[in-house]
């Protein structure tokens, strides 16, 4: 008689697992816009751009309230960089560029690269990491932005900005 | 006795500022420019935020022999990465200061295998670096000894 109870405490246990487990995901696409700056001069080679994201989870998804728990997984879809249509420079002056996100509670992840860039113009698409989880960032007040541009030839200017789009596709616990 | 509290407040206060000065002079000295014992790579170790992380600014042999062009991070297990070029790629990543000449939680990436190991940094004296790799346990290990690149000091013209 024991047994039975067990057994059926047991069943109804892994049942509940299982609900829990299955929870309802939802995906949605959210995209951060931000403006990397760098101070010169700037050398042969990689170079670092930088921008803080104050993360904002009530304004990042029209029409979804949600919180840093409920998020599952944060992929991303598209990463694209630009040079200020004003600025003297083109993108004829760089080998290759990287965007990596960094902060204090997460570690430091590559999340596009392009190399070459054999384009003329200011705007470019990078090629975004299919794998690549960085829901951990959404988790934290803020994260930095990293842009990488590798310089062909020292450059003596005083500073450099980049406009960076991230499009992310959010997995939401419902 | 106002005064004496106010004192001891500011006594206090300039200790302390002090102190987060020092632990900052500390933690930087890991900053700088680092040659692992093969010669084959320098690494540029700089700060980001509050975190240690060190790029290859040099290849001794900066071209792929197969490809004839710049070296691309091949081994990468995300396959989608694999055109990162090893010049500027970030193989010491997320280290923080933690005491008595140490530097911790952080990795380093291994280019020649695609593989990424918790590692360790102790700073033996200003110009010697133990780059400890490991995986899991600290003895489950490997250590290098990475020499800081002096700039050549410039000559006196006669």
């Amino acid at each position: 008689m024991m047994a039975k109870y067990f057994r059926l405490g047991f069943i109804l246990l892994a049942f509940g697992l299982i609900l829990t487990a299955c929870g309802k995901t939802e995906e949605h696409e959210a995209t951060i816009s931000v403006k990397a700056s760098g101070n010169g001069p700037f050398f042969a080679g990689p170079n670092s751009l930088m921008a803080n994201y104050t993360v904002d989870l009530a304004s990042l998804i029209e029409g979804q309230s949600f919180t840093a728990a409920d998020i599952k997984k944060v992929g991303v879809k598209a990463v694209n960089v630009s040079i200020p249509t004003t600025d003297s420079i083109g993108l004829d002056s760089f080998n290759n560029v990287g965007v990596q996100l960094v902060s204090d509670n997460a570690p430091m992840t590559n999340i596009a690269i392009l190399n070459p860039i054999n384009t003329e113009g200011t705007a470019v698409v990078l090629n975004s990491s299919a794998e690549v989880d960085i829901a951990d960032f959404f988790k934290q007040e803020s994260f930095t932005i990293l842009v990488d541009w590798d310089f062909k030839e020292d450059s003596w200017r005083a500073n450099l900005n980049s406009n960076v789009e991230l499009q992310l596709n959010f997995k939401i616990k419902k | 006795m106002n005064k004496s509290l106010f004192g001891i407040l500011i006594i206090a206060i300039s200790a302390f500022t002090f102190s987060s000065f020092t632990d900052d002079a500390e933690a930087d000295r890991l900053i700088g420019i680092w040659e692992p014992s093969h010669g084959k790579a320098k690494i540029k170790i700089e700060k980001i935020g509050s975190k240690y992380y060190g790029k290859i600014v040099w290849l001794r042999e900066p071209t792929d022999p197969e490809t004839g062009a710049p070296k691309v991070d091949k081994n990468n297990p995300d396959e989608s990465m694999r055109s990162t070029p090893l010049r500027g790629y970030r193989i010491l990543k997320d280290f923080e200061y933690t005491d008595k000449d140490e530097w911790s939680e952080g990795t380093i990436y291994d280019p020649e295998n695609g593989s990424t190991y918790n590692c360790i940094i102790k700073m033996s004296d200003e110009n010697t670096l133990d780059i400890r790799g490991y995986i899991g346990i600290q003895t489950l290990g490997r250590t290098d000894v990475w020499k800081r690149l002096k700039m050549p000091s410039k000559k006196k013209k006669k």
